[in-house]
């Protein structure tokens, strides 16, 4: 018998942060709460995928190349995810609001745009009509009690040509249509910003039909499909159809 | 910033040969083509026509393009093509490819609304050779909003008008349509894109070094444009919204590659 030919093994690569672009540990990738130097996780990080595909063409890689892009105008934008990542990369034009609250104080003393959060409430968004091109939520189909509401709300003040970008989880896969909960039932509470929010259903791809219904053009991106299989999350990229002449 | 946002060597003295640094540098997924999971390897032929699926065997720049298209017709629910294909979101697609043979032809033959082109020497436009229609990009038989799809790999960088083959895929495509397609791409993308030769009076004048590439019937097949980020407003010229789709955004060195989606809205 003969010894069977070296081969080298393949080396992994490692991964990069799409917030600011350094490189982390390919195995960090699936770990909960911050991976990168900078403060992003995983969610971060494809949220910041998603912000450069919908937002800049998919030209800039990182969100830091983004903000020092001259051919990129600055979005102007509302975060409603409670997450850093774009305070600490395009803080100008941004305000950062928590959807999540009952109407008590959030985070913030006021004085700094960046790191100011302000209660929002999802049916009547502070801004004006079609002065935003960029409004990022993050886990709340699940619980909002009034979807289409909601779409026509983000609809009213997203900029023509726009985006909205929806952050959802998914325990397995996305199902074609939307199960509402039983109203009866003693409702399921599931983790939506640092809150429990009643499960009032699980959504599926027919939330797009809604937002078609209030203007909004819907796909439904992962940016880490090719990456990890075991995805957890669906980013429903909504854009705002261009106004018809 | 640069430091931290370029492709970055992970030993900052090894020699940036990005075919050879990319030999046997590896990432564990799931095939956007065939679904399969496993360990994609590079090999010394660069990124685009290397990591192959280890069971379909499709290369990076393809699956980039089924990862593109999934995320335009998927509707958020296929993670891999040949899942999508069996499903009414693929099957009520009108779908043109301009080409013959790929992975693409493989799992779309017997697609109802599938049509394959290519152009062909000696075939008078419109007709068929072995179910395959000659056309030329430039100038389609098709009707207006034929099709929801169009798919070109590696096609776009080499036809002599770029710029008319835009305006036909524009004019072919179904409102909601989309052309996805692969083409060259060196990052940080150059600003303008770049003419290597054109056409005047019908003879190819160089404008720079000519390169080839092996054609679908394997001849030499000339590049006649090197895209920069000016393609957006190549394709905004025609009501078309192009975006660089980034199948691997989080993989370090595979991060700028990336298929084109050019959308009708
Ligand atoms: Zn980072
Ligand atoms: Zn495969």
């Amino acid at each position: 018998m003969t010894a069977p030919a070296t081969t080298a093994a393949p080396v992994p690569f490692d991964y990069a942060c799409t917030v600011c672009g350094q490189p982390f540990p390919a195995v960090e990738f699936a770990a909960p709460g911050a991976i990168c130097g900078c403060g992003a996780g995983r969610r971060t990080m494809e949220l910041a995928a998603a912000v450069l595909h919908a937002h800049a063409h998919g030209i800039p890689a990182t969100l830091l190349e983004l903000a020092e892009d001259p051919a990129v105008p600055p979005p102007r934008v509302l975060d409603l995810t409670l997450d850093s990542a774009l305070a600490l990369t395009t803080p100008d034009r941004l305000v950062r609001g928590d959807p999540f609250g009952d109407g008590g104080p959030a985070a913030g003393d006021g004085t700094d745009a960046a790191t100011n959060v302000i209660p929002v409430d999802l049916a009547a968004l502070p801004a004006g009509d079609a002065s935003l091109d960029l409004v990022l939520l993050r886990d709340v189909l699940f619980w909002v009690p009034d979807v289409p509401a909601l779409f026509a709300e983000v609809a009213r003040v997203l900029a023509y040509g726009g985006h909205a970008i929806f952050q959802e989880s998914f325990a397995w896969q996305f199902p074609e249509a939307t199960v509402e909960a039983d109203p009866a039932a003693e409702p399921k509470r599931r983790p939506a910003g640092g809150t429990r929010k009643p499960e009032r259903r699980v959504i599926g791809a027919d939330v797009l039909d809604l937002m078609a219904a209030a203007g909004l053009d819907g796909v439904g991106y992962r940016p880490g499909l090719a990456v990890d299989p075991h995805y957890r999350d669906l980013l429903l990229v909504a854009r705002r159809a261009t106004r018809l002449s | 910033m640069n430091d931290l946002t370029a492709p970055v060597a992970d030993d900052p003295a090894e020699p940036v040969d990005e075919a050879a640094a990319l030999r046997l540098r590896a990432y564990a997924g799931q095939c956007e083509m065939c679904g399969a999971k496993g360990e994609f390897v590079g090999t010394s032929l660069g990124a685009r026509e290397s990591f192959p699926c280890p069971t379909c065997r499709a290369t990076l720049r393809y699956r980039e393009q089924a990862g593109a298209i999934l995320t335009w017709f998927g509707r958020g629910r296929f993670s891999f093509f040949t899942r999508f294909v069996r499903f009414p979101e693929c099957q009520n697609l009108t779908i043109l490819e301009a080409a013959i043979r790929g992975p693409f032809t493989r799992y779309l033959k017997g697609h109802p609304g599938y049509v394959q082109s290519y152009l062909f020497d000696d075939v008078a436009a419109g007709d068929s050779r072995d179910g395959v229609v000659c056309q030329n990009l430039e100038a389609m038989t098709f009707a207006d909003a034929s099709f929801d799809l169009v798919i070109t790999s590696d096609v776009m960088e080499h036809v002599a008008d770029v710029e008319a083959v835009v305006a036909e895929v524009a004019r072919v495509l179904k409102p909601g349509g989309a052309h996805v397609f692969s083409i060259p791409l060196t990052f940080p993308l150059r600003e303008h894109s770049q003419a290597r030769a054109r056409l005047v009076a019908g003879e190819i004048e160089h404008l720079m070094e000519p390169r080839y590439h092996r054609s679908g019937t394997d001849t030499p097949s000339l590049v006649f444009t090197d895209f920069g980020r000016d393609l957006v407003d190549l394709h905004a010229r025609h009501g078309l919204r192009a975006t660089f789709h980034r199948s691997h955004p989080f993989v370090k060195r595979l991060v700028h590659s990336a298929a084109v989606i050019a959308v009708r809205p």
